[in-house]
């Protein structure tokens, strides 16, 4: 039976201790890099994904490439501190359902309907999940998009500024003053604002 | 617009009367505040870019190969002419499963069939005198056209037996669904010592799968000793047939 999910929250801080769903240890494992978790995830959902996608008119290959794929996905939202509100089964099944019903339109196969398999109840709140995934990962697919229309100083800069070095050191690495840093940091995040901001999929992409 | 003055409110830089100024232009100006979340977002996503932290990704994709990958024949030598390329040998390759521990409902013969005979490509690389009948042999397994492989490798195997090819043979009798002359092509193949000995029991039970021999099918796979490498396909499979849709 699928346990409960509950509502999602978007202030991280709030869900950590109130809402989080036990299986938010699967996600800790793609942040921790956790071999002994994220062998336990392989093992229980992989069957699942590639059953779904073979049902579905897919290889073997392709539900290797769709699982693995969900995975990159969700450690990379992980990473900026996703939280599980929903059970792991139906969130990574939905994921990758979302995905595979994508690669399908993709190839334009319109003679495969998508059958469920068995065993889901598709919540709102696993949807919900399933849909930061979905648009998290777009709104980056934008950012490393935009940021390669920006010229070559604006994305060194950018490239150090974001490497997790303090704004001091990075000012001391180009023998320049702090306050230039912040001031040519914050012209080229403007600009890229702009072009973010002035693209045809910035209205799709719900910014929060 | 003030990105620097952006840049410095979101760091906390301005003094308190600059801050106080600033947020009533943002609670005034859409635009602006739109910009801000835009402007705070990127410099959020892009801290410490994960594509820097790749442990994670590495673990991943080898996990991926383990528990996806078909796990690839043994190779053996035909004769010094036609020697089988080690790099080729991705062929015969049956799925390795593990258990549907995820959803367990009820498994179709279809699903079954899928997930435990999967054709892959073959490469038939070094070739001697007899490199057209080899090459078309590749050339039209690998095209999914098991008539044609039969036509040309039938005639071969009399004057060059070889067990390798004859899982090739089985293969395509299989695909053809001629169950019966598959079934008598491994039982061959496995009396014998053939390093394909438990590979051609699991075609073996793909064969009594086809013709929904459940019993012959699970006999066949309870021989394979857990010493072979074929025995952890064997489990799966045998596991797969206890859900079948009978």
């Amino acid at each position: 039976m699928p346990s409960k999910c509950y509502p999602p929250n978007k202030k991280i801080p709030i869900i950590l201790n109130a809402i989080m769903h036990t299986d938010q240890k699967y996600i800790q494992a793609l942040v921790e890099n956790n071999h002994h978790l994220m062998e336990e995830l392989f093992a229980s959902y992989s069957p699942g994904i590639k059953k779904m996608i073979i049902k579905n008119g897919g290889t073997i290959t392709e539900a290797e490439d769709i699982f693995q794929n969900a995975l990159l996905k969700i450690h990379q939202r992980a990473l900026k501190g996703f939280v599980l509100t929903c059970p792991f089964n139906a969130f990574i099944y939905t994921v990758c359902k979302n995905m595979w019903i994508n690669e399908l339109k993709r190839k334009n196969n319109s003679r495969v309907t998508f059958t469920d398999i068995g065993g889901y109840t598709i919540s709102d709140d696993v949807f919900e999940n399933a849909k930061q995934i979905q648009l998290g990962n777009a709104r980056r697919a934008l950012l490393d998009k935009k940021l390669e229309e920006l010229g070559q100083s604006c994305k060194e800069l950018l490239k150090l500024v974001w490497s997790g070095k303090p704004q001091e050191e990075v000012a001391e690495i180009l023998h320049t003053s702090y306050g230039y840093i912040r001031k040519r940091k914050s012209d080229c995040i403007g600009k890229l604002t702009l072009l973010i901001q002035q693209s045809p999929e910035f209205g799709d992409l719900v910014w929060p | 617009m003030e990105f620097e003055k952006i840049e410095r409110y979101l760091n906390n830089e301005l003094d308190s009367q600059e801050k106080e100024i600033f947020e009533k232009q943002i609670s005034e100006d859409k635009q602006l505040a739109a910009a801000i979340n835009v402007y705070k977002l990127i410099d959020e996503e892009m801290q410490n870019d994960p594509t820097q932290e790749s442990g994670t990704i590495e673990t991943i994709k080898v996990l991926s190969k383990k528990h996806f990958q078909q796990e690839k024949s043994p190779i053996i030598s035909i004769n010094r002419i036609f020697k089988i390329s080690a790099v080729a040998a991705s062929i015969l390759g049956l799925l390795f499963v593990g258990k549907w521990f995820f959803a367990p409902d009820n498994v179709s013969k279809e699903e079954l069939l899928a997930m435990h005979f999967s054709k892959e490509n073959i490469s038939l690389t070094e070739r001697g005198s007899n490199e057209d009948t080899l090459y078309l042999v590749e050339q039209y397994f690998n095209n999914n056209q098991p008539q044609k492989v039969l036509n040309f490798i039938q005639p071969y195997l009399v004057n060059h037996p070889d067990a390798e090819l004859e899982m090739i043979e089985t293969r395509a009798f299989l695909q053809l669904n001629q169950s019966k002359e598959a079934i008598a092509n491994a039982s061959v193949i496995s009396v014998g010592q053939s390093s394909f000995k438990y590979e051609s029991m699991l075609l073996m039970a793909v064969a009594y799968s086809q013709l929904n021999d459940w019993e012959n099918a699970t006999n066949t796979l309870r021989q394979i000793p857990p010493t072979a490498i074929a025995y952890d396909r064997a489990k799966s499979f045998l596991q797969d047939i206890e859900n079948i849709e009978k």
